[in-house]
């Protein structure tokens, strides 16, 4: 029997909206938060970026809390006071020895690392003295328990871009497990200091213009940032205090390619939507719409496009297929939870997002992209994939109620 | 503040510093509004981790000293935690 958790709360800080609502209207109306961040650093061989503008620290935290909380920390905890809003959890009172907090992020604290850097390096200060605090990769993971008085399992995974998969997936596993009744999860990152910029620069994967998936001509990814948390329940919790659940969470599959660090095997990609398949108790014909992980990077696209063809290729009608990273940019860690916060707002709404900037079709990426307009078309079952540096692949299952 | 305050100056007065440390720890607390004199209990104002690490942080960086305070040492009243901070300073930079 698949274990089909409900998401009754939900809660983001994007580029594109810092609500579910505006970020489920603008993503599925094909809108674009990618913009010039030449303000940031102007000298990059890259000029646009999806950084979240206009969030407010003050707005949402006292100055004693700032002073010990980092950028990627503050997303998360604001977009997990929403999910637990959201979630009616505030008033139930839930047993708190039995509420999990699993919070990914790629990064952790950077902000006041590169600050700490900056005073000790460059002004001759000493770095600030919640440097290490506001530093560690459990930070949103912790301050969310602080808040909700979650006693439970309460950590942090750190999986690159497939982060806030990966925690929505052990979140899943924690109640699978009978660890927690309650599972707030989600991904969080921080993604424009000036040194990481440069650090991405010098890698050499960021687009000079736009983000294009699945297009000919596409040059590779556009930073994005930005945090989304989800509370998982067991099946009939919402109903139990008059509520309603979003959508169903079915689990999904992880995979290993245990090959290059930064190059994407096929494989492990089909693998890992394979396993989400067996886990959701789907065949490859129940899937009406994939949120794919689609950097814009020649490789990626190219293996994800081979591994969905792989899996999914004998189908009648050709799957839809979108990235919101085109219009979102790819925020890291918390890439998986903005896509799987996207995908949920397609299964509510019956609108799938498209692909935007999409020139023309590429023979090496045989799908249907839902190419520039979103696309009115209803979709009961979706997979949201996400894949990493290192090698790691994840894919997670959703159901429209 | 403090800093502007004693913008080129090098030395203190005991009692200017007592004055100036009470009010460096009011404006660190958890509620900012709460009356705090020498002889004030910690356990009654709500000295946190939080408010001493970033004490101790401040007095470093406005006074030019280092305190080699643990962050961790308890104290009864805000006088305690005044003195120690005093004690803190090279006998230069106290007045008679």
């Amino acid at each position: 029997m698949p274990l089909a958790l409900e998401i009754t709360g939900r809660g983001v800080v994007s580029s594109i909206g810092q609500d579910v609502a505006s970020f489920s209207r603008a993503v599925l109306a094909g809108e674009t938060s990618v913009a010039s961040i030449d303000d940031i650093v102007p000298d990059l061989r890259f000029h646009n970026g999806a950084p979240v503008r206009g969030f407010d620290p003050a707005a949402h935290f006292d100055s004693r809390a700032i002073a010990t909380i980092d950028r990627f920390t503050q997303f998360a905890t604001v977009a997990g006071r929403q999910a637990w809003a959201e979630s009616g959890l505030a008033a139930d009172k839930p047993d708190p020895r039995r509420i999990a907090v699993v919070i990914g992020t790629a990064n952790g604290g950077i902000d006041i690392i590169e600050e700490g850097y900056r005073r000790l390096l460059v002004e001759n200060l000493k770095p600030r003295p919640f440097t290490i605090p506001m530093n560690m990769a459990n930070g949103p993971a912790s301050r969310i328990a602080l808040e909700i008085g979650a006693r439970g399992p309460v950590f942090a995974v750190s999986s690159a871009c497939a982060s806030a998969a990966h925690a929505m997936l052990v979140g899943h596993m924690l109640i699978a497990q009978g660890l927690a009744d309650v599972a707030v999860v989600g991904g969080t990152d921080s993604c424009f200091p000036v040194g990481f910029l440069r650090a991405w620069d010098a890698l050499r994967v960021v687009s000079g213009d736009v983000c294009r998936p699945f297009s000919k001509g596409r040059a590779g990814l556009i930073l994005g940032e930005g945090a989304a948390v989800f509370v998982l329940e067991r099946p009939g919790a919402a109903a139990a205090r008059g509520g309603k659940p979003c959508a169903r969470f079915m689990g999904g599959g992880m995979t290993s390619d245990a090959g290059d660090l930064l190059a994407p095997d096929w494989n492990g990609m089909e693998g890992a939507m394979r396993q989400a398949l067996a886990a959701a108790e789907w065949q490859p014909g129940d899937v009406d719409y994939i949120n794919a992980h689609g950097t814009g990077t020649p490789a990626n696209d190219r293996a994800e496009s081979k591994a969905i063809n792989a899996l999914f290729g004998a189908r009648d009608v050709q799957l839809p297929v979108s990235s919101t990273k085109s219009m979102i940019g790819h925020a890291l860690g918390a890439s998986g939870g903005l896509e799987a916060l996207a995908t949920l707002a397609a299964l509510e709404h019956g609108i799938l997002p498209p692909t935007i900037n999409f020139l023309e079709a590429d023979p090496d990426c045989a799908i249907d992209p839902i190419a520039n307009a979103p696309r009115q078309q209803a979709a009961s079952r979706a997979l949201s994939n996400s894949f990493a540096f290192g090698g790691l692949n994840v894919s997670l299952a959703f159901a429209r109620i | 503040m403090t800093s502007s305050a004693n913008a080129g100056k090098t030395a203190y007065s005991r009692a200017e510093l007592q004055a100036q440390l009470i009010e460096i720890i009011r404006s660190e607390l958890p509620d900012k509004n709460v009356d705090v004199t020498m002889n004030t209990r910690a356990d009654s104002i709500d000295v946190d981790s939080l408010a001493i690490i970033q004490t101790v942080f401040k007095v470093e960086e406005q006074y030019g000293i280092t305190v080699p305070v643990a962050t961790d040492t308890p104290f009864e009243t805000v006088g305690d935690l005044v003195n120690k901070l005093i004690e803190c300073f090279p006998p230069e930079k106290l007045t008679a």
